[in-house]
């Protein structure tokens, strides 16, 4: 237990005030990036922690005390194994030595399947998308009324667990989180539940006005009231209101970002801007060549986690926007505790103001980091006047 | 009811599911709620 854990917050959430505005802190502040690296770490089975939550809240806990980072991103919230195992698995699966969890492509959605999506997406989900994702098509499997409704009330669960390790986290602990309420461009959703990569990037070229008509209409039903309740939301503990996740982008040319992304992008940017509010965006993919896009955010406005992009051009480029990231698991899972801490000096002292130093990719898998190497980044960062 | 399997996934089969499940609100609610579940568990 943290004695002050609203001491610890109020410090915390001043050094990400300073981040975003370019000030100068008293030290950079850590971000924790880590996902099924942090299972692998406490001893224990990712299969163990997804399915059971009083296991994944020690995990949570013991980690935290471990590493106490200012910023957190995932408290073992990202797989929802229990729901999912009722609906057929979803796409996901835990690799056979319950290392980690993989991934297939996948879709839901056939391309002659627009004018569906728009014109009665309740009908669409359920008659289409739905039957799909539970692998219907599969003759040994059926879901039943039972199945669903047990689902349903586990998907009530994960989201009671997920509320909970956010409080303990924020209130208890006094960190704040990364992610809060998602304003997502439509294609993000397009490419990653329903048309999957493949099908999306087809469409791109041979369903060019279909996709369009969907996400002017997504935009207007799912973007723009996603962007209104995180205006009004309380976001104490959270490093911004409003989140944006890049991962669609990856697969677009700038003329198709302006046609298929930026109209759903701007409306956040705008909306952010006109009521001085702060975004967090995460990178999964290069971004930087979208650069243009990017450039006339006023400082305070943006942060953005960079996985892939080269952070110190990202600086160059567009010192508009605050980074985070920078600690490779190249180096955090292949090199000596003096490397490390020597390149985490390298990154505070090119970037100081408006930086968060962070693992850049997602630790994953066991050899993405050594534990004692993590600990000397820490020790180091949290002792390191800039 | 629980061991039925859900076989045709059309609007009729919905609205029985959607009675059996949530007695206690309107079966529009239901199916809305439904539809969120829908799209969240799509992302998974």
């Amino acid at each position: 237990m943290i004695e002050k854990p609203g001491v610890q917050l109020n410090e915390r959430t001043q050094l990400l005030d300073n981040v975003y505005t370019f000030k100068h802190n008293k030290r950079v502040p850590l971000g924790s990036n880590i996902w099924s690296w942090q299972v692998l770490d406490c001893g224990y089975k990712q299969s163990t922690a997804l399915e059971n939550y009083d296991i994944a809240e020690k995990i949570n806990r013991e980690f935290h005390e471990r590493y106490d980072f200012d910023i957190y991103i995932n408290l073992i919230t990202r797989n929802p194994k229990r729901v999912t195992d009722l609906t057929g698995g979803g796409s996901h699966w835990i690799d056979e030595n319950d290392e980690n969890i993989q991934c297939n492509e996948h879709y839901c959605m056939e391309p002659d399947e627009y004018d569906e999506l728009i014109n009665s997406p309740v009908n669409f989900y359920w008659s289409k998308a739905f039957p799909r994702f539970t692998k219907y098509q599969d003759n040994d499997y059926r879901l039943t009324y039972g199945n669903l409704k047990q689902a349903l009330s586990e998907w009530a669960e994960f989201n009671k667990y997920s509320a909970k390790m956010t409080d303990i986290n924020i209130n208890e602990y006094g960190a704040l989180m990364y992610y809060s309420n998602f304003c997502q461009a439509p294609f993000e959703t397009i490419m990653g539940n329903l048309r999957g990569l493949t099908g999306s990037s087809s469409d791109l070229r041979r369903k060019k006005t279909e996709l369009v008509d969907a996400i002017q209409q997504m935009d207007e039903t799912i973007l723009i009231p996603a962007i209104k309740q995180a205006l009004a939301a309380d976001w104490t503990g959270y490093v911004a209101p409003i989140t944006v996740v890049f991962i669609a982008h990856s697969i677009l040319n700038p003329k198709q970002f302006e046609t298929f992304y930026w109209p759903s992008l701007k409306k956040v940017f705008d909306a952010a801007v006109s009521n001085n509010k702060r975004i967090f965006g995460f990178s999964e993919s290069f971004i930087l060549r979208l650069s243009d896009f990017f450039a006339d955010i006023p400082r305070g406005i943006m942060m953005m986690h960079l996985e892939q992009d080269d952070i110190f051009d990202f600086r160059k480029v567009l010192p508009n926007i605050a980074i985070a990231g920078g600690m490779t698991t190249a180096k955090l899972g292949g090199s000596s505790k003096d490397e490390c801490t020597g390149y985490a000096k390298y990154l505070i002292d090119e970037l100081g103001e408006g930086y968060v130093l962070c693992q850049n990719k997602m630790l994953s898998y066991r050899n993405d980091c050594r534990r004692e190497n993590l600990l000397a980044v820490i020790d180091f960062v949290k002792n390191y006047e800039y | 009811m629980d061991n039925c399997k859900i076989l045709n996934f059309n609007e009729e089969e919905l609205s029985e599911i959607v009675e059996d499940c949530f007695p206690d609100i309107a079966v529009d609610d239901g199916k809305r709620l439904i539809t969120s579940f829908i799209g969240w568990v799509l992302g998974k």
